[in-house]
């Protein structure tokens, strides 16, 4: 496409009409001041070829000049495929689009409102946007072709570009066969997949996603037509099972009623017995009862007369052992009080046996208080010993002066600064050593000791100086001598504090002598370790006490030694023997003792033996009564037993007479016992289980005629509908459906595998394509940049992703560049392409103020490259600054004039 | 009543298998026959539309002679059979053989072998007493003659089972190709197959036989085709360029083919130059001219040494494409298969290129 001219009215800063142009086909630079319409113009040129005419919102809005009411308008003349268009818009107000064509000189129209949009946005390549203005990805190729302000950075190519950038290189390797192949296997494509590659759903989808629908249904029905006639083949089987489980049941029922009615007749005749048994039973123990009833009482009465007879003697006998009891008890109390004043009398002589053991307690007392007193007057005498010796020697520390050892080593450092500045000041000195001859004298001009002095034959003279030493020798002459010394004034100085040092240090000690000071600090140290272990001793003994408290301890043990042996003066010369004290007391004590125990033990039993003999008349006492009352209840028994007034050989010979009736009675019953015995079993027992065992096998036979009824109700219902022909039918569909689903998805799977392998074929084919779009482009920057970038890296997008120098293996991001760079880069790469966009038809470039950041020197090198691409391509440069285009000789030169 | 799975002529299978009938009543009317024989498996399964049934038991009634039939295995003696049907009642010339007990037939004795269950390893001839020959003793039997091969036994039925039992002639049913035993040397036993084919694959069905017995004779037997339907199975393996024009010459020269059903199987290797003659035999099957016809090519492959199939196609990205497809259709191709990519998918892509490319370079 080549642009010929716009004219815009009403469009921001154009209130009034404006038309530039016309454009040549080469390079053409509009050129004015900053914020004069340029990249307006750009704005109105794309809002005429790509947006549509009817568009609102603010962003639309704002193109309306400030403040007035007019219409934006644009028209632009231009030329796409060898014919001449011009399209005209208004926007906001009575919004109209036309596009006219040119025949035969003049403008015809051609198409008006949304097909005349849609006719120029398809002959720009660009597509709609859906709200608002369109954006850079609806421009078609222009995404490559124009740079608005400050966006010349390409970010991504939307499908559409990408696909006409490819079909463009690609054109010339796929050539037109393939290419009409390819598409018409991208609408076999389309009409099964989705863009992404999933089977289409829907009305509208794939036939293989409707046919397995239809064959997923048609498995559910057969599923459901397996599962009757599973129903139909178990109900059939059950009938069968429960016809046979029915006439087992009928035989088993019919032999349980047998056995029953057998039973029953049994029973009858088994119970009858039963009763006879329990008749006879009754009989034989009522004779029994009469009997034992009968012989208890006459063992009664012989017994209760024993009992009478018996406790009559007892009687009499208890009564005569009270008596003597009564005798004994009266001399037992007797002794017992005997004992118990012995006991008394024996106790009155404790007192006598307390006193010994109180003495001996004393005695032990005094003894102990005695030694604590010696050992304390020791530890005394022990202590003051040491605060002696202690006080001598520190006397003796304070008489001798001595350094201390931190003093004695600043000494020992003051004396070594001391030799070191004097040799070091001797080395520094020159040394003259004259020898005389004759006698005279010599005059010390320039040196230590300067003046005249004797000299005598023989006798050597020393002279030292520095710098030099200079000496007249009458006769002879001057001598001098020099060399090379050293800093002896700064020796000198060293010494001299050195040596007042030294005195400041040793002063006090009346010597320098550095061994004499060294002796006098080991002095010192002998003297304070002395005074230390004196210390120490001293401490050992106060064990943490002071003096005065072992002085007041001593006094109190004195006065307590003294309290001890009041009323024992002999004690002060001759201490108590504890032991012979002891032992006196201890035998005392023992004697007393034994006499107690014995005494106390002689009226314990006396007491015991008092109170055992009125214990037993007590006890003779309570039996008397116990006898009596015996007596009295058997009385009583033997006048309710002989009530009946007979005799005892009456009853004897009634209970004769009872025993021989009652063995007749038991005779009788086991006879009807061996009758029952005959019967094994319970008959009556039997009958109830067989009763039971009848009912059972009666419900069961009734219930499987049930069951089976029921079942063979279920199977004929079954069978009424056939469930075979169901099945059969519901299987033929989904082996039919199956068929042809496998048909389908092998068709599918074809057509995606095909469409698969078109798409890497020319994938492989369209990635040699880059190669050469890359390596133009890398031309480009080379020329611009020179060899420093290295080669350009670019995606299967067509986006540059980077610059690869010759130093590098991998490549440098573009955000590692400088802006000037990043530039070159991207105006190299939309040269790249557009050369390929325009190898069929010439196209419009229109860069709008780009190159900012580029320097004049690769700006004259671009300009250079413009001017070549030109051949090819219309160039459209909006820029505020004429002159740095100006080296392009052959531009076309627009100024924006309103 | 199945119809083998061939879809939209499912009903057409059906109802010729009930023509078939009535084709079997010419029969019995045309060779006055004194009475017809069967052995079993009327119906393929006791839950069959009892419909069905009652046009059956119908169409039997108008044979106009006694028929004899025992239930099979698969219409076995059951509860809720279609034995239980009012329709066998009705008919009166139709007797439902239901106990292993001797019959008379016109003309001598006839031992049933009724079967009432699905499955048994027992030989339902076993209970037939060897009796005297004083008139003909027919058996009538389900089950499967010894020698023939099957997974489990499967009511199996002894090559001596008519000598042994002293029987002229022993009717067989179960399998559906007809096929005569020879019992003691002299052909005493056999099958009739269906009286309609049901499928393909199968031998010789379709055929009633015809049994003359004489007291003390061989029996004289003599099929006679009953089916209404052809089922063709075709099963070619392709080797060269070539192969395919006999086979369409084949289905070109097929008569009746609005009663044949045909099952194209191609295996082996498709040359490039025999493309189109394959689409023309796709077209044949598909252009209804049959019943029913399926093509399945899914075992074909395209030549991997045919370098037509590549040069055929402009040069450039369409060869790529054939070349590439060529390589994945081929079983052994060891190189990365996309998703999808069997053998069967690619050759089937690949021929879908060709039918574009086809149109497009026309």
């Amino acid at each position: 496409m080549i642009l010929k001219s716009i004219k815009v009215a009403g469009w921001r800063c154009f209130a009034n009409p404006l038309e530039i142009g016309p454009f040549e086909e080469g390079i053409n630079i509009v050129h004015a001041p900053n914020a004069t319409g340029k990249s307006t113009l750009f704005d109105a040129m794309v809002r005429a070829l790509v947006d549509g005419h009817r568009i609102g919102g603010r962003d639309v809005e704002a193109i309306r000049p400030w403040g007035r009411n007019l219409a934006p308008t644009v028209s632009v003349e231009f030329t796409s495929g060898g014919t001449e268009y011009r399209i005209t818009k208004r926007f906001l107000d009575r919004p109209f689009s036309r596009l006219e064509r040119q025949e035969k000189g003049e403008y015809v129209p051609l198409a008006e409102g949304d097909a005349a949009d849609e006719r120029v946005r398809a002959i720009a390549m660009g597509s709609a946007p859906g709200r608002g203005l369109s954006k850079p990805e609806h421009w078609g190729p222009a995404q490559v072709l124009w740079a608005p302000q400050g966006e010349l950075k390409l970010e991504k190519l939307s499908g559409n570009l990408l696909a006409d950038i490819r079909t463009a290189l690609g054109a010339q390797i796929c050539g037109p066969a393939s290419r009409l192949v390819e598409e018409k296997i991208d609408i076999m494509f389309g009409e099964v997949y989705t863009p992404t590659g999933k089977l289409k759903s829907g009305d509208k989808g794939a036939p293989v996603v409707r046919l397995q629908a239809a064959l997923a249904e048609a498995t559910r029905k057969r599923d459901d037509a397996v599962g009757l006639q599973v129903d139909f083949d178990a109900a059939a089987r059950r009938v069968q099972e429960l016809g046979t489980q029915r006439a087992e049941a009928a035989k088993e029922l019919a032999r349980v009623k047998k056995d029953m009615d057998e039973a029953r007749v049994r029973a009858e005749e088994y119970r009858k017995l039963i009763s006879d048994r329990d008749q006879r039973a009754e009989r034989a123990r009522a004779a029994g009862a009469e009997h034992s009833e009968l012989r208890a009482r006459i063992d009664s009465i012989r017994s209760v007369r024993n009992e009478i007879k018996n406790a009559t003697e007892s009687l009499e006998k208890l009564v005569a052992d009270i008596a003597a009891v009564d005798q004994e008890s009266a001399q037992r109390e007797k002794e017992a009080a005997a004992a118990r004043a012995a006991l008394e009398e024996l106790r009155g002589q404790r007192a006598a046996v307390d006193n010994a053991a109180a003495l001996v307690n004393r005695a032990r007392r005094f003894v102990a208080c005695a030694g604590e007193l010696s050992a304390l007057a020791d530890r005394l005498a022990r202590v003051e010993a040491a605060k002696k010796t202690e006080e001598m020697l520190l006397k003796q520390r304070h008489d001798l002066s001595a350094p201390s050892e931190s003093t004695l080593k600043a000494i020992r450092q003051a004396a070594e600064d001391l030799f070191k500045a004097k040799t070091s000041m001797e080395s520094a000195l020159l040394n003259l050593e004259i020898l005389p001859e004759t006698a005279g004298y010599l005059d010390i001009i320039k040196g230590e000791g300067a003046g005249v002095v004797s000299i005598e034959p023989g006798e050597p003279i020393h002279i030292k100086g520095t710098p030099e030493i200079l000496v007249h020798l009458p006769g002879a002459g001057r001598i001098r001598a020099w060399g090379q010394a050293g800093n002896v004034e700064e020796w000198r100085r060293r010494k001299a504090e050195a040596e007042e040092e030294l005195t400041r240090l040793t002063w006090a000690f009346g010597t320098t002598d550095v061994e004499r000071l060294s002796e006098l600090t080991q002095q010192g140290a002998d003297l304070e370790r002395k005074i230390g272990e004196a210390k120490k001793e001293a401490e050992v003994y106060l064990q943490g006490r002071t003096l005065e408290f072992l002085q007041q301890e001593k006094s109190r043990l004195e006065t307590q030694l003294a309290e001890l042996g009041s009323g024992h003066p002999e004690w002060s010369a001759d201490p108590p023997d504890v032991t012979a004290l002891e032992s006196a007391a201890k035998e005392a004590s023992d004697a007393f003792k034994v006499g107690i125990d014995a005494a106390e033990s002689r009226r314990d039993r006396a007491v015991e033996a008092a109170a055992v003999s009125s214990k037993n008349k007590a006890v003779l006492e309570a039996r008397r009564e116990g006898e009596a009352k015996r007596l009295l209840k058997a009385e009583e028994e033997m006048s309710k037993l002989t009530v009946d007034g007979r005799s005892n050989v009456e009853r004897e010979e009634e209970l004769r007479k009872l025993a021989l009736a009652w063995d007749g009675a038991r005779a009788s019953l086991e006879e009807a016992k061996k009758a029952l015995e005959a019967y094994k079993d319970d008959p009556v027992a039997t009958v109830q289980k067989l009763e039971k065992d009848h009912d059972r096998a009666s419900s069961l036979e009734r219930k499987l005629e049930l069951d089976e009824r029921d079942v063979l109700r279920d199977l004929r219902a079954l069978t009424e509908r056939g469930p075979y022909s169901l099945l059969a039918a519901a299987e033929e569909e989904v082996e039919k459906l199956r068929g042809e689903v496998a048909m389908e998805e092998l068709r599918t799977g074809a057509i995606k595998l095909l469409h698969d392998v078109v798409g890497e074929c020319k994938q492989e084919v369209l990635a040699g394509v880059v190669g050469p779009v890359e390596e133009r482009a890398t031309g480009l920057l080379r020329r611009i940049a020179g060899d420093r970038l290295g080669n350009l890296k670019m995606g299967m997008g067509f986006v540059p992703e980077g610059v690869v120098p010759g130093e590098c293996d991998a490549p440098v991001m573009l955000e590692h560049m400088s802006g000037g760079e990043e530039e070159q880069v991207y105006l190299a790469v939309r040269l790249a392409l557009a050369e390929v966009l325009a190898r069929e038809e010439r196209q419009l470039l229109v860069l709008d103020d780009a190159l900012t950041y580029t320097d004049s020197y690769r700006l004259s090198r671009v300009l250079k490259i413009l001017e070549e691409v030109s051949q090819h391509l219309q160039i459209l440069i909006l820029t505020c600054d004429r002159g740095r285009y100006l080296d392009l000789s052959n531009a076309n030169l627009v100024p924006l004039e309103h | 009543m199945k119809a083998a799975h061939v879809g939209e002529a499912a009903a057409r299978v059906r109802e010729e298998r009930l023509l078939a009938l009535d084709r079997l009543g010419s029969h019995v009317r045309s060779l006055a026959v004194d009475f017809v024989l069967v052995a079993g498996d009327v119906f393929e399964d006791n839950g069959v539309d009892r419909s069905l049934v009652q046009a059956v038991a119908d169409k039997a009634s108008f044979f106009g002679v006694p028929v004899y039939i025992i239930p099979g295995n698969h219409d076995s003696l059951v509860p809720g059979s279609v034995w239980d049907h009012p329709a066998w009642k009705s008919a009166r010339n139709v007797h439902v053989l239901r106990d292993e007990r001797p019959v008379e037939v016109p003309g001598g004795v006839l031992f049933p072998c009724p079967l009432l269950a699905k499955r048994s390893s027992q030989d339902p001839t076993a209970w037939i007493p060897p009796g005297p020959g004083h008139s003909v003793r027919i058996g009538l039997a389900h089950g499967t003659v010894e020698g023939i091969r099957q997974d489990e036994p499967d009511y199996p039925i002894s090559r001596q089972a008519a000598q042994r039992a002293n029987l002229d002639y022993l009717a067989l049913g179960h399998w559906h190709s007809t096929a005569v035993y020879a019992d003691g040397g002299v052909p005493r036993m056999a099958y009739s197959g269906t009286h309609e084919p049901t499928g393909f694959g199968e031998r010789d069905s379709g055929n009633v036989l015809l049994v003359k017995i004489n007291p003390g004779q061989p029996p004289q037997i003599a099929p006679q085709a009953n089916g209404g339907l052809k089922w063709l199975q075709i099963d070619d393996e392709l080797r060269s360029a070539g192969d395919l024009a006999g086979l369409r010459a084949r289905l070109e020269a097929l008569d009746k083919p609005g009663s044949t059903l045909v099952n194209v199987r191609l295996f082996g290797l498709l040359a490039a130059a025999d493309r189109e003659e394959l689409a023309h035999i796709a077209d044949i099957l598909k252009a209804s001219r049959f019943l029913y016809s399926r093509l399945d090519t899914s075992h074909l492959y395209p030549s991997p040494q045919d370098d037509t199939w590549i040069e055929a196609l402009p040069a450039g990205l369409l060869r790529d494409i054939a070349a590439r497809l060529r390589d994945l259709s081929n079983p052994s191709f060891s190189g990365r298969r996309p998703e999808g990519g069997t053998p069967t998918v690619a050759a089937r892509a690949l021929l879908e290129l060709y039918a574009v490319a086809a149109g497009v370079l026309r």
